[in-house]
């Protein structure tokens, strides 16, 4: 098999046993890998019923065909199971080494089963799978875990090498927010999967791997590279955007657009966005630009803060994370939201969750429905330092932090005020104001995973005009761009590229289908692809359906669909473009009916 | 990209104020401030993207924002 | 073959390792391995430093002699940016048959994919 290895390597973690099985090639074409694969092996093996932490629970580890190929952006592995924070499918999605370095060893992926009593972690050098205990790395965080794992392997050249996953102590305590961390700063942040990773007692898998991964065809791979390249390298996003600002780039047009939240969303544009841009970073704090493996883009930013008060150094923060710590908050110091961002990855917790949660507690402290004595300290809007001490807490499960760890959605519930908890599904909304972009709200309410702008980033079109310029403020149309968004997401994340690529015009499945057919010789046509996406979406939806979700659930907070704001002075006007998303999904009340289900081979 | 370097004088954190002739429009402040009429952008009047390919011959009144970014994106 | 020659920018790198993957697939038909590959970036977490090094001499034996070097006021043992074949690393050494791999600059003309792939100027070829 070529592209992908074609094996996984199961380990359950009760007993210790672990065996490499074959992928049905059959399997793999119809659901392209990744996220999609993934989301088939888990919906055969378990109940979508089950407790997200129990050990009956299934953690997969995948990569895509194009992850570790050279391909362009080609660096993702996924993460499958079901979701703490949710409740629904999850896939988490991370860039870096570890995937690469895992397709090195032999294996497409992994999946766990199980849980281990004591803690462990895997080891993985080519052939060589071994269970070690991980008792020692237990309460340590994300950077000392990493740090520690190296300094165990004897030969630091091969340390060098060896590429590592890993949870810190928010994973540990099963913290809904937790994600799985890789090469120190990148994560698999959303939806909780870190918490699944410690109900297993997994502190770590560590891989190193030389056996290479064969290709279809070389030459027809090389060309497609090229194209690709020649692509990015054209489009103005990810060829000088990306590159000199990062994510954070948005953060000006986002607020000039008045689709910034602040003040957990109770307004729209935010007076100091000047101060916590991209533009502002890269002038005061960018020390280096970094790329995960063979990408060409190169987004990710090293930091450093010199202030006293807040000092340290690391990765990002990103967009998401600068607004739902930043303006979301209230909060104009950049040190201390990159701070806070520092902290969320040594501790392992995902970055946009965690704002989203303390912005909810900042209202609720803001009402008086939280006191100071509640919390520990006082969580007013503006309060730069409490950002900062309540992360940490969340982090480490420590007094009200540990009350917060489990996000915004439980917090506002517990404390009465569930209309306070901005998001979809139970999580955390990102940092686009849906009343100011509309299909972003249907997206939102729609995503299978929750409220979350990487399941189709309809934002693209709406308010970047990447691939065709669309008004953001009508509803007209939206349906159908948010499932085009969403379908093709589902094929660039299973393919194993990183979305970004998307934000290159052009960028379409044309593109992707090049690289899949040099690297599997798959000669997938357009069509293909198209309904292979479809045919994810639809799994991922009749998970959800199974785990208890109705059409109910696929709604927004309440601010969002009845207080006017943004430009146009409105709501988002989601009852207007949910019952046409429906239709043109060929759903009948809301799930994908017999019809559907033989059309995308899904009975 | 950045249109840094477009700015007029007297501007701050890329903000600036201008005043205009009557019936001025969004192209005549491109012509002012120099900045190429080809180069990709996004408009933004008064908060509200602008997704018309006539953009240019926009008639501005007193007091609009007018927001020109670069090609932008992340997440 | 000896008019040119790889200049290498180590302060340009980000750290990608698009240049491990160009070159191992040139030099294998239909296969991408970096450990396969003539040119392996040294990544430095900590200093957020990246040094891209392109194999050069084959060694039978470790060095008795070593030396440190300091980039950036931090010190590196020469180990880290050395290019030789070597039995002391990984590197530059097919896995399981230990064949020293060198950089042959993809052919003469010269015509490295290494630099053909770098994205962000850190690898160029220049004329002597």
């Amino acid at each position: 098999m070529e592209g992908y290895i074609g094996k996984i390597l199961r380990v359950n973690l009760t007993d210790g046993e672990f065996a490499v099985e074959d992928i049905d090639p059959d399997l793999i074409r119809q659901y392209v890998g990744g996220r999609g694969l993934g989301t088939k092996i888990l919906y055969d093996e378990i109940d979508p019923a089950i407790d997200p932490l129990s050990p009956e629970n299934k953690l997969i580890f995948l990569n895509g065909p194009l992850t570790g190929t050279g391909a362009p952006a080609g660096s993702r592995y996924m993460v499958i199971t079901k979701a703490p924070l949710t409740n629904t499918i999850a896939c988490s999605n991370c860039g870096g080494s570890f995937g690469p370095e895992l397709k090195q060893a032999g294996y497409d992926g992994i999946i766990f089963e199980g849980c281990s009593e004591e803690p462990v972690s895997l080891w993985i050098n080519n052939d060589e799978v071994e269970i070690r205990s991980a008792i020692d790395l237990w309460g340590k965080t994300t950077h000392e875990t990493d740090d520690l794992i190296k300094a165990e392997i004897e030969d630091k050249f091969v340390a060098r090498d060896t590429q590592i996953a890993c949870i810190g102590p928010a994973g540990e305590n099963m913290s809904k927010l937790a994600c799985i961390i890789s090469n120190k700063n990148r994560a698999a942040g959303r939806t909780g999967v870190g918490a699944v990773m410690g109900s297993k007692k997994l502190k770590a898998i560590v891989v190193r791997g030389t056996k290479g991964i064969r290709l279809a065809d070389g030459k027809a791979f090389n060309t497609a590279i090229k194209s690709a390249m020649d692509k990015l390298n054209a489009g103005p996003v990810t060829s000088e955007a990306l590159p000199a600002f990062g994510t954070p780039v948005l953060v000006n047009i986002v607020n000039e657009c008045n689709i910034l939240p602040t003040y957990n969303w109770q307004s729209s544009s935010y007076e100091n966005a000047g101060k916590i841009s991209g533009e502002t970073m890269a002038e005061t704090i960018v020390t280096r630009h970094k790329g995960c493996f063979a990408c060409s883009i190169a987004c990710a930013k090293c930091t450093e803060i010199e202030d006293p008060e807040f000092k340290g150094k690391g990765e990002g923060p990103e967009f998401e994370n600068v607004i739902l710590m930043g303006s979301s908050c209230g909060i104009d110091n950049l040190g201390a939201i990159a701070k806070a961002s520092y902290l969320c990855n040594e501790l392992g917790m995902d970055t946009i969750s965690v704002g989203g949660t303390i912005a909810t507690a900042m209202e609720l402290f803001e009402k008086g429905y939280i006191t100071e004595k509640d919390a520990g300290m006082k969580l007013n809007f503006g309060n730069a330092q409490a950002l900062v001490a309540m992360t940490e807490k969340m982090g480490r499960g420590e007094g009200f932090g540990a009350v917060m760890a489990d996000g915004g959605a439980r917090l506002a519930e517990k404390f009465g005020h569930p209309e306070l908890f901005m998001g979809v599904k139970k999580m955390e909304a990102p940092a686009y104001d849906p009343r100011g972009v509309q299909g972003m709200g249907l997206q939102y309410a729609t995503s299978n995973r929750g409220a979350c702008h990487v399941r189709g980033y309809t934002m693209a079109n709406e308010i970047l005009g990447v691939h065709e310029k669309v008004d953001p403020l009508i509803t007209d149309g939206k349906a159908a761009l948010v499932i085009t968004f969403q379908n093709l997401t589902a094929i660039i994340d299973s393919a194993g590229l990183c979305l970004f690529v998307a934000l290159c015009p052009g960028f379409l499945y044309e593109e992707v289908q090049g690289l899949l057919n040099g690297a599997t010789g798959f000669n997938y046509t357009v069509d293909e692809l198209v309904q292979a996406g479809d045919r994810i979406w639809n799994l991922e939806r009749l998970f959800n359906q199974k785990a208890g979700f109705t059409k109910e659930d696929d709604t927004l907070p309440k601010r969002l669909l009845e207080v006017p704001a943004g430009p146009g002075n409105k709501v988002c006007e989601l009852d207007k473009m949910l019952p046409e998303y429906y239709k043109l999904r060929g759903w009948d009340d809301g799930f994908p009916g017999k019809e559907k289900l033989a059309e995308l081979g899904l009975e | 990209m950045t249109f840094k370097q477009y700015l007029p004088e007297g501007s701050s954190e890329g903000k600036a104020k201008m005043s205009l002739d009557h019936g001025a429009t969004f192209g005549d402040i491109l012509k002012i401030l120099d900045i190429p009429i080809e180069l990709p952008k996004i408009v933004i009047i008064n908060g509200v993207i602008q997704i018309s390919d006539e953009i240019n011959a926009r008639v501005l009144i007193d007091g609009d924002i007018v927001s020109v970014f670069p090609p932008v994106g992340g997440g | 073959m000896d008019k040119v020659r790889i200049k290498i920018d180590h302060n340009k790198c980000t750290g990608c390792r698009h240049c491990e993957t160009a070159c191992s697939s040139n030099h294998y038909e239909n296969m991408v391995n970096p450990a396969l590959s003539r040119i392996r970036v040294y990544i430095d977490e900590e200093a957020n430093q990246f040094f891209p090094v392109i194999a050069g001499p084959f060694t039978e034996a470790e060095c008795t002699c070593k030396y440190d070097v300091i980039i950036d006021g931090k010190e590196y043992d020469e180990c880290s940016v050395c290019r030789a074949s070597c039995p002391r690393r990984t590197w530059f050494r097919e896995p399981g048959t230990g064949v020293a791999l060198k950089c042959d600059l993809c052919g003469d003309p010269a015509d490295p994919h290494c630099v053909q792939i770098c994205n962000h100027g850190a690898l160029a070829l220049v004329e002597i």
